[in-house]
């Protein structure tokens, strides 16, 4: 709190002499002081300005355009400049952001945030235990926390402590500085089922994410939902796609946003979407309709594929899928036949982790896609043409690492010898490792901003995570994670912070937007990176951070990319890029350089190199007799937005949304509250009946059920999804054979029934 | 600054994907209160599986010309600015709410805890700017134009044929003709029942009679007249349920769910 | 009530102070000792005698003052929250009380708090009183402090989580009465 300037009163003499004397303002108690205006300071704060900064809601990043009024934020536009949120091809287009983007206003300004660093008074913890926080100095804080982690450390063992977050290089410089294997991050419930097919295949290395819609004739999805997430590239570029003319075909068991826009609409069986591709396959292979060119220029494995495909029939697949063959052999022909033809797929659509399957129909999407060659060509998902810049280690080296013990909580060393030495970890086999001691105990953490509601069986997450002896949670909001803490630490809200990010989700050519502070800290809030480094010093680690700045990194890395944080900083439209023409990749990162059809990386890892027919882990059974669905509305990020009350206010809660023949059968009507139950766990939420849903399946929407009593919108509005989906053992893990670890989000049947 | 002549506003409905960037930007920008909305999403389910059909359509004032909220006003609140927008001046208006019953889209609401009517007023002051209205600034997807009335009008045909082209047999604009003509034209795939649109909307009898009788403050107060008001009102709206109810009784599955 | 100019300063220092984080009870004790008999302050007194016997009273008192003032199960002591169109920080009662403090030729110390909470509006007014400034304390006493503190003021009393806090509650009323009187009394 604030210290007198050029008071010395002692703060217990004050209110003595301020009573007894009658003498005037000293300042005893933590009373806030006012300083004299200058005289060249305006009455106010400049009345008008725009602040370049970028979104942080979600990956996409869209460079934004802050208006300032008064030193306050009132509106976010997008940057017209920006490839993610403007079109660069089309300057009078204007910028765009999506509502979340639109609405982040009312989340930096939310009574609710953390104020100032806390300390939890109540050792007990659990879902519904008052952490009974105080507040306390952020020095305390540091102490604190330092004291706290190190205690652990000291009688369990490096390992004993995990870095629980989206990776970040200052946590994995501390990570790995006190020499622990446990790095674990969310990825596997959203997109490394997809990402150790395209590393094993194509790029040896990350999933691209930027896709050639808009110049796409024939899109083909499998529960791709680009309209309905709400990803403002994405949306803006299959809309344009429609208005061209583009045919779009829709496989998912829900009729999505983008489904109700396509010209046909398959609703699938759960899990069989591998079939339908396959059958595809067989085709394309059998009557020879691929892309020659593309296919002997640039790819390797085809006669296997060949081989390979042979029983993969549309007969075969109409069993398995409930699409008639021959419906699966023409939009095959449709598919080989329009160009350019693509299979866009993303994160956690059917190719994400869901199923046991997945990964192989990630497998079959990428075959089909270097059959019909639209892989890094128009129409295609093109490789990230994001500019080199250096990272943390290569501009601040850090001295040697101890050698940390290879086995991890999460058994990820076990299971993923494609991922060796990554920080992706495992969400959905955590619980298992810290609550069986296995391989040995883990007993503290830092948290970043992850929330316990986005683990799979979350009500378990949560027990393990309060079973540790000392946890250090990172936040901006009160939330749920937040409650298990020992510390609490506050960020500032990315609008209030200085960055750069170079454009993730539409990469056509290298560019990289700024963002400067949109307003003055509303909080008493250090950056993550401070925080990690005032900890790391604090806990003995300091020798690992020294000289380790924040903005000289900035610097650093744009220099390697020919411009500086200063010409950053002060760019007209707060952009820096490289505009350059796309010419497609001949060559590709994989051991032939060739894209792999016949996976040569995948067989070496013990995977199968082709992505032979498997089925689902799990059926709907007796017991559990349907299908389970998770849904992502455009109006919600995650977990993140529901206390957002502009967002709340247009999509305030879950349902279970079913088919209104499947509440008819189960004598549930519309708004009616019901159970939905999975073997591991049971919710509560009103029913929601429709015609756009396969009957046999039951759809929830991913982001509620809070139980943060401290998020006052968010609190008991509808339940978590993430209370059904079943965790694993590394067992059950390992048995799944899946090179991208997923963590089956949706392979599991659950059973509905009225409250 | 002159706003153009004869601006319109196209929305092309069969694109619209529900997100509610312009219902929440519009609000933000506004200060609406909670609840109330100025323009909203309305989605429209029709059929059943698998046959299903949904459409999610952008729903806000669409500026009438020959508009049954003004000449429902008794004071003259509800009424046309000099290029064609009806905006409600609070000064003048008593809370009647006769213009949201005799709204033919149900595009009015009032706000009870501030005692204002809210409607949209094509964003009239960033016009006078030489600004688009905000939901066409604004708007992801980018299916929102603002422009002449004959360029929208050759935007939306446009449209059209490469609807037709696709395969849709019966796609319209909507709003050329209705009313007098809207300042809110639409690209619809279908007819405007699919989309719980009246078709060919026509003012109600009573109410053109209703508007043509000289009506002043002055005339309501006295008791007499209020009566007659009352009993006009009650067949305004009995009429005006029978015009907007389909023909063949159908409603719809989850009406105005935004979700 | 009659007030010097002197007890007001005091007084509104020691409501802002109050307020601005969790007290520290030893020191509001031996402060409290020399004015035993001071009518706005007997409920402060007897609440302080009380508390100062009370086992695990500072714990106890940090974590009333981190939910009533910090966690969202408390009150929202801001003015923006009270007054501005919806119940969000930095609104326009922020801008205009800001414009109030650079109009008298001041500005908020640095600070983790922002210009409408209530700790730093009641500060400006003891400011303002020990410049003397007499019609701009009147003034700003109407067109802000008024207007929100004594609700916000009812408000905590009401809260579940206030205990110790009844007491300054009551003293923040009492004290805001006779306030009213003078301030407005003046216009």
């Amino acid at each position: 709190m604030n210290e007198p300037g050029g008071y010395n009163i002692k703060r217990r003499d004050f209110l003595r002499l301020a009573l007894g004397t009658g003498l005037a303002v000293g300042t005893g108690l933590p009373v806030p002081t006012f300083a004299k205006a200058e005289e060249t300071e305006g009455l106010v704060e400049d009345s008008d300005e725009v602040v370049p900064t970028f979104c942080s809601v979600c990956s996409g990043g869209c460079a934004m355009q802050a208006y300032v009024d008064h030193g306050r934020l009132v509106h976010l536009a997008g940057n017209p400049h920006d490839l993610a949120a403007g079109d660069p091809f089309d300057p009078d287009a204007g910028g765009r952001l999506c509502v979340k983007g639109y609405t982040a206003v009312k989340t930096l300004y939310d009574p609710d945030r953390v104020k100032y660093p806390m300390k939890r008074t109540n050792p007990n913890k659990g879902m519904g235990e008052d952490p009974g926080f105080v507040k306390i100095s952020w020095e305390e804080a540091i102490d604190l926390a330092a004291e706290g982690l190190n205690d652990v450390i000291d009688q369990y063992g490096p390992e004993s402590f995990l870095v629980l977050n989206r990776s970040h290089p200052h946590s994995v410089r501390l990570g790995r500085a006190i020499g622990t294997p446990n790095f674990v991050a969310h990825q596997s419930t959203c997109f490394t089922t997809q990402e150790a097919v395209w590393r094993a295949m194509v790029t040896g290395g990350p999933k691209p994410w930027t896709y050639d819609v808009e110049n796409c004739r024939y899109i083909l999805s499998f529960g791709w939902d680009g309209l309905g997430k709400g990803k403002n590239m994405q949306v803006r570029n299959t809309t344009r796609a429609l208005e061209r003319g583009a045919k779009l075909v829709v496989l998912d068991p829900y009729k999505s946003v983008t489904a109700s826009k396509a010209h046909e609409w398959l609703p699938i069986e759960p899990g069989t979407d591998l079939a339908f591709c396959l059958a595809m396959i067989h085709v394309i292979m059998k009557e020879e309709l691929y892309n020659r060119d593309f296919v002997n220029n640039y790819t390797q494995g085809v006669r296997e594929l060949d081989d390979f495909a042979a029983e993969y029939t549309p007969e075969w697949a109409a069993e398995i899928t409930g699409i008639p063959a021959e419906t699966i052999t023409r939009i095959a022909r449709e598919f080989a036949d329009t160009e350019p033809a693509h299979i866009p797929s993303h994160k956690r659509d059917a190719a994400g982790p869901n199923y046991a399957n997945s990964w192989k129909l990630a497998q079959a999407q990428l075959v089909l896609n270097a059959l019909v060659g639209t892989i890094d060509r128009p129409g295609g998902t093109i490789l990230s043409r994001n500019p080199s810049m250096p990272g943390l280690d290569e501009v601040f080296p850090p001295p040697e690492y101890p050698e940390a013990r290879p086995e991890r909580i999460d058994a990820f060393d076990r299971d993923n010898p494609l991922y060796a030495g990554s920080i992706r970890g495992n969400f959905a086999t955590l619980a298992h490792g810290i609550l069986n001691e296995d391989p040995y105990p883990l007993k503290a953490a830092l948290v970043r901003r992850y929330n316990t509601l986005s683990f799979p069986n979350a009500v378990k997450m949560t027990e393990a995570l309060a079973s540790l002896d000392f946890m250090v949670c990172c936040e901006i909001y009160p939330s749920e994670m937040a409650q298990l803490a020992d510390v609490v630490l506050p960020e500032p809200h990315w609008l209030e912070i200085s960055g750069l990010s170079a454009r993730g989700y539409h990469s056509m050519y290298p560019q990289i937007a700024v963002r400067l502070p949109t307003v003055d800290s509303l909080h008493d809030t250090r950056g993550f990176g401070t925080i990690v480094t005032q900890l790391a010093e604090a806990m003995g680690y300091g020798e690992y951070f020294e000289g380790v700045s924040g903005d000289e990194f900035n610097d650093a890395q744009l220099r390697a990319v020919g411009t500086s944080w200063e010409e950053l900083a002060g760019s007209p439209h707060g952009i820096w890029e490289d505009k350059q023409p796309l010419e497609p990749r001949t060559e590709f990162n994989t051991p032939s350089g060739k894209i792999e059809l016949y996976s040569t990386v995948l067989e070496e890892a013990g995977f199968d190199p082709l992505p032979h027919w498997a089925p689902r882990r799990e059926e709907p059974s007796d017991e559990y007799p349907y299908h389970f669905l998770i849904g992502r509305p455009a109006m919600h990020k995650m977990t993140q937005t529901q206390n957002n009350p502009l967002l709340m206010e247009v999509y305030p809660e879950n349902h279970a949304t079913m088919n209104v023949k499947l509440g008819e059968e189960l004598g549930i009507r519309d708004g009616d509250e019901v159970y939905v139950e999975s073997r591991v766990g049971r919710i509560k939420l009103k029913a929601r009946l429709i015609e756009g849903i396969r009957p046999d399946c039951v759809q929830v929407v991913h982001g509620f059920g809070h139980w943060s009593r401290d998020l006052s919108l968010a609190h008991q509005a509808g339940a978590n999804d993430g209370d059904l989906i079943p965790d694993m053992t590394f067992e059950e893990m390992a048995e799944l054979g899946d090179p991208g670890v997923g963590a089956c989000m949706t392979d599991f049947g659950v059973k509905v029934y009225k409250a | 600054m002159a706003i153009m002549n004869d601006p319109v506003m196209l929305v092309d409905q069969s694109l619209c994907v529900g997100c509610e960037a312009c219902t929440t930007a519009c609000k933000a920008v506004y200060g609406v209160s909670e609840g109330i909305f100025r323009t909203k999403i309305d989605r429209k389910d029709v059929g059943s599986f698998p046959e299903v059909n949904i459409s999610y359509n952008k729903r806000a004032c669409v500026h009438c010309k020959e508009a049954a909220c003004v000449m429902a006003c008794p004071t003259g609140a509800c009424q046309k600015t000099s290029e064609g927008f009806t905006v409600v001046d609070d000064r003048l208006c008593i809370t009647c709410n006769y213009c949201v019953a005799n709204c033919m889209y149900g595009a009015i609401e009032y706000d009870r805890s501030k005692r204002t009517i809210e409607k949209c007023t094509f964003c009239l002051s960033r016009l006078r700017e030489g600004l688009q209205p905000l939901c066409v600034e604004v708007c992801t997807s980018r299916v929102i134009s603002f422009g002449e009335r004959s360029e929208m009008l050759t935007r939306a045909g446009g449209r059209l044929e490469e609807l037709r082209r696709q395969g849709y047999e019966d796609p319209c604009i909507y709003g050329e003709e209705e009313m007098g003509g809207l300042r809110v034209l639409s690209v619809l795939t279908e007819g405007p029942k699919a989309y719980g649109l009246p078709k060919d909307p026509q003012i109600p009898l009573g109410l053109r009679v209703w508007n043509a009788v000289p009506l002043t403050p002055a005339v309501l107060i006295a008791g007499g007249v209020v009566l007659g008001a009352n009993y006009l009102h009650t067949r305004f709206i009995q009429r005006k349920k029978e015009l907007a109810h389909q023909p063949d009784g159908e409603t719809d599955e989850n009406g105005g769910d935004a979700s | 009530m009659e007030l010097s100019p002197e007890s007001r300063i005091l007084y509104y220092t020691l409501l802002s102070g109050l307020l601005a984080d969790a007290v520290d009870l030893s020191a509001l004790s031996s402060g409290l000792s020399v004015r035993r008999d001071d009518p706005l302050l007997q409920s402060l007194v007897k609440m302080t005698d009380e508390w100062v016997e009370r086992e695990e009273a500072e714990t106890r008192l940090r974590q009333e003052y981190a939910n009533l003032f910090l966690l969202p199960g408390g009150v929202k002591p801001y003015e923006s929250v009270y007054r501005g169109s919806e119940p969000m920080l930095m609104q326009q009662p922020w801008v205009d009380v800001k414009r109030f403090y650079r109009r008298c030729g001041w500005h908020l110390d640095e600070s983790a708090l922002p210009e409408d909470h209530v700790s730093v509006e009641l500060s400006f007014m003891a400011h303002l009183l020990s410049d003397g400034e007499h019609d701009e304390s009147s003034e700003f006493f109407h067109q802000h402090l008024n207007q929100w503190i004594p609700q916000l003021l009812r408000d905590i009393a009401e809260n579940r989580y206030a205990d110790f806090y009844q007491s300054v509650t009551d003293y923040g009323l009492a004290f805001l009465c006779a306030e009213t009187e003078i301030c407005e009394g003046k216009k």
